[in-house]
């Protein structure tokens, strides 16, 4: 679904990841991991079409990127960016359906079609009760479930997310996964960012470990997420203990093990 | 894998297909809220435009009475109804009176869709031809083509086909400059960063205002008629002034109409439009060269007019919202209105037949009202969400 | 000698080198045989022709003090008009020239103005010669055209497309009844601004254009749509005339007044053909075309 070849990627010029080569399969539920500064959103961008390479390529089923329009690029993959302004003026239900812009063609405007599938991702993301609401006087944690429910309006065969829970409560957090565990299951791809270890362990089949530009680690989740590749990546004591439920790795910190000065 | 949310197999998901279709209906009535509002404020400013168009061809120092106004639009629509009007007072409501209605509001139509537009692609509120410098660059070129004489007596008459060029030429070349100097002034991703561009039109708008001072003093004698001309003003003008500027103007919107939905995604800043599939660098150039456009016209038929391009577009977005779908077409109706008005004002306020620049008036009319948005905007810009 | 801004000029001896920041004085100098003392003009005099050559100190109302000192002028002549004109006069009188203030709204000041300018320039005699000259012709005119029951409404154009008229107070104001008509703009002021729409309402049946730097490319009244149902339009009785001649007051103001009767009243013209011929044709040089 989703390739990258030696991609090598910045802003003005300065390289923040270096040579990343990366696949995602149909039907994937990635998590991409890593500390500060490690390129996490850098990558996505570019996955997503908003950054230009600075060399090496992405490939879009089978199609180099560079090659499609914006549009056709948009309509492969939806993206919910980490940091999105939201501007004045705009109802919850206006920005959603804004996510279908690379679905109209040049005359024509929005159509029923679109106002469907505005209506279907506020349902899927459970926005519908802020529709009519002014999406600028949101709260940061309703404004990420709107640009949530934007992207699987947009299209929901491949879903990029950056630190798209953050701002989340637990439950509202667990519930924006299950939703994109949903997703996995139809089939679609996910590849999501994120600093909460123990929610990717818990619902990603694979992770990807990014650090200082460049892919740390890529496996399943069950072989990477181990104590000794936590503590490698993160220059911190960490231990990794079975989900009571699901049995599914959860790291822990250790209290004073910080190490993180002398990065 | 399926495109909508319609064709569920995940277990658990009928439940939650209940839940949401509660809500769902309830919203199925409230979306046409605005679009209701948005009906009706757009059907109210049409009705009120075609009174207006009545209403203002009966205002003037020539007498005239409100049948004979009738009457005489009556007959120059070519229908047959009373007696002939006398020719002085049908020259006086046909040719002086409704063209420049006519005049006016295209003009407030177009600056009041340039402002928009301008405001929606640079995301700024106090975006407008004016404080881009667009329109300063179209009074430089006009008045550089009338005190050369290239424009000449043919360009009072109207029949000037150079005169609307020298115009949108003065406006494009004045809208490069201050992209160009906010582009020196921004980094490659950073596009056109919203205060770069404004700083940068004013700077152009400066520059401009100092060329045309020169061009004033170069030539001591035409100062009177260069101040009144830039002031902005439909005196004198006819139908004929409108043939030059229509084709203009009709390009300027063809293209921001068009790309209504691409200003609400530009609204969002680069990083969302290009995410959602948006050449916003391509999109922009578009928008710009439209406004321009819009713009250059207005100004090569009217000279600077102010504030309508301001004032417009803000009160539509407190109305309507900022979707441009709506923001455009009620901009365009309640332009015109204004314009109309502020030209009837500046032909009847003064007694003996002397008339005001429009300019002032709109910049009478204006600039208590924005202060009037601006401060209401700051108390209440979270007294809105109890309305929602 | 007391100037019209009321002060007092006393001059050593008669002036010789002067500066005049109107173009009118130089004609009525010109007139009195006194174009020698002329030293430096205005950007936009160039009449009589002798003066072209001259240095330039600027404009009528903002002449450059520097350039004005540095010709040593021991009179200076500015006509009172526009409010700008008399700025330039107070900083020329604070570094010590002589400034000669004028008025001149009607004949009898123009003819005032012409005798305090030949007493200051040394010519009272030719000035008094010129004042009888213009007082006869007067005389003439007011004999041809005095008794005519027939005055047609004129109206004036001083500026266009943004539209001024000569007011009723005025040097034109008086060219136009002298000539044996009446200005169809009655405000008491030297410009009027009216909108089209009052230009119809006025109806004048006599329409004079005037070209000149106030109104350098004025159109034909047949070119202009919105006022063919002018009287003046549709009787043909529109005409371009010079603004040297009829805006500024000066010896040819009077020209101005047989020219404008001629073309007025061209069933008196016949009478005193023998002694005006060049008058008439001369000034009309552009009829309106059709």
């Amino acid at each position: 679904m989703i390739r990258a070849r030696g991609l090598s990627c910045g802003y003005a010029g300065r390289a923040v990841l270096r040579r990343v080569d990366l696949h995602l399969a149909p039907g994937e539920f990635v998590a991409l991991l890593g500390p500060n500064g490690a390129g996490k959103t850098t990558l996505l961008l570019a996955l997503a079409g908003a950054l230009p390479a600075l060399d090496g390529a992405v490939e879009l089923d089978g199609r180099d990127m560079a090659r499609l329009s914006a549009r056709e690029r948009a309509r492969l993959v939806s993206c919910v960016p980490q940091r999105a302004e939201v501007p004045a003026g705009f109802t919850v239900r206006e920005l959603v359906r804004m996510g279908r812009y690379a679905h109209t063609n040049f005359f024509g405007g929005y159509g029923p079609q679109d106002d469907d599938a505005a209506q279907a991702a506020l349902a899927d993301a459970h926005c519908l009760d802020l529709a009519e609401r002014q999406a600028a006087e949101l709260s940061g944690g309703e404004q990420q479930r709107v640009l949530l429910a934007r992207a699987l309006c947009q299209g929901r065969r491949a879903l990029l997310l950056d630190e798209a829970t953050s701002a989340l409560d637990l439950a509202r957090r667990v519930e924006a996964f299950d939703l994109l565990a949903r997703q996995h299951q139809r089939g679609g791809t996910v590849l999501a960012a994120a600093h909460d270890l123990n929610l990717a362990a818990l619902y990603c089949t694979r992770l990807v470990f990014l650090k200082a530009g460049r892919v740390a680690l890529d496996g399943p989740t069950t072989d990477i997420f181990t104590e000794a590749n936590l503590r490698d990546i993160y220059e911190t004591d960490i231990r990794v203990a079975p989900h009571p439920v699901t049995g599914a790795p959860q790291a822990h910190l250790v209290p004073g093990a910080g190490a993180g000065a002398s990065l | 894998m399926a495109e909508r949310g319609g064709d569920m197999d995940a277990p658990g998901s009928e439940a939650g297909r209940a839940v949401c279709t509660a809500p769902a209906q309830n919203a199925a009535q409230r979306p046409c809220k605005r679009p209701g509002r948005s009906l009706a404020l757009g059907s109210a400013l049409l009705a009120c435009l075609l009174a207006t168009v009545v209403l203002a061809c009966g205002v003037g120092s020539y007498p005239s009475t409100a049948g004979q106004t009738l009457l005489a639009l009556l007959q120059a629509l070519g229908l047959r109804a009373g007696d002939a009007v006398d020719p002085s007072l049908a020259v006086v409501i046909v040719d002086i009176r409704l063209a420049r209605v006519l005049l006016a509001g295209l003009t407030g139509a177009s600056l009041a869709v340039a402002g928009a537009a301008f405001q929606g692609v640079l995301r700024n509120p106090l975006a407008d031809s004016f404080t881009l410098g667009v329109s300063g660059g179209a009074a430089f070129g006009a008045s550089l083509a009338i005190l050369s004489g290239i424009a000449g007596e043919a360009a009072l008459a109207g029949e000037a086909r150079v005169l609307p060029a020298c115009a949108l030429a003065g406006a494009l070349t004045a809208l490069g400059l201050v992209l160009a100097l906010a582009r020196a002034g921004g980094g490659p991703l950073s596009g056109l960063r919203r205060e770069t561009v404004v700083l940068a039109g004013i700077v152009v708008s400066t520059f401009l205002a100092a060329l045309i001072s020169l061009l004033k003093s170069l030539d001591e004698e035409s100062v009177a008629s260069i101040v009144f001309w830039i002031m902005g003003s439909f005196q004198g003008r006819g139908f004929e002034h409108a043939a030059l500027a229509w084709p203009y103007m009709l390009l300027g919107a063809g293209l921001v109409f068009w790309r209504a939905r691409e200003l609400d995604v530009l609204a969002l800043g680069e990083t969302q439009a290009r995410l959602l599939g948006l050449d916003a660098g391509r999109s922009r150039l578009w928008l710009l060269f439209g406004a321009s456009l819009l713009s250059g016209a207005a100004v090569a038929i009217s000279g600077v007019i102010g504030f309508v391009g301001l004032v417009v577009p803000h009160l539509i977005r407190l109305l309507l919202g900022a979707g441009h779908a709506r923001l455009l077409p009620a901009s365009a109706l309640l332009g015109a209105l204004l314009l109309i008005w502020s030209d009837v004002a500046a032909r009847s306020v003064l007694p003996g037949g002397a008339e005001l620049p429009v300019g002032v008036v709109t910049a009478l009319i204006g600039g208590p009202f924005f202060c009037l948005l601006l401060a209401r905007k700051s108390l209440g810009g979270k007294g809105r969400e109890g309305g929602a | 000698m007391v100037d019209d801004a009321g002060q007092e000029i006393s001059l050593p001896r008669p002036a010789g080198r002067v500066i005049a920041l109107y173009g009118a004085f130089n004609e009525i100098l010109d007139g009195l045989g006194r174009a020698e003392a002329i030293v430096a003009r205005t950007n936009a005099d160039s009449t009589p022709p002798r003066i072209a050559r001259l240095p330039v100190i600027g404009t009528h109302m903002r002449p450059n003090i520097e350039a004005v000192l540095a010709q040593k002028p021991d009179l200076v002549l500015q006509m009172t008009g526009r409010k700008e004109a008399s700025l330039p006069v107070d900083a020329l009188k604070k570094r010590g020239l002589r400034v000669a203030v004028f008025h001149a709204a009607s004949f009898a000041e123009l003819m005032s103005v012409i005798r305090r300018v030949g007493v200051l320039t040394g010519a009272p005699a030719q000035a008094e010669d010129m004042v009888l000259g213009m007082e006869a012709r007067l005389a003439a005119l007011d004999a041809k055209v005095g008794a005519t029951a027939q005055r047609p409404r004129v109206f004036f154009e001083v500026r266009s497309p943004n539209m001024l008229g000569a007011g009723d107070k005025g040097l034109v104001a008086e060219i136009i009844r002298r000539a044996g008509g009446v200005n169809c703009v009655t405000e008491r002021a030297k410009f009027a601004r009216l909108s089209e729409e009052e230009l119809l309402r006025l109806a004048p049946e006599a329409y004079l254009i005037q070209r000149g730097p106030m109104n350098p490319a004025p159109l034909p009244l047949a070119k202009r749509p919105r006022l063919r149902t002018l009287p003046a339009a549709q009787n043909g009785k529109a005409w371009f005339v010079d603004e040297r001649k009829y805006s500024r007051p000066g010896p040819q103001s009077i020209d101005a007044a047989e020219e404008l009767a001629g073309l007025l009243h061209p069933e008196l013209a016949a009478k005193t053909q023998a002694k005006h011929t060049a008058a008439p044709k001369a000034g009309a040089r552009s009829k309106d075309r059709k």
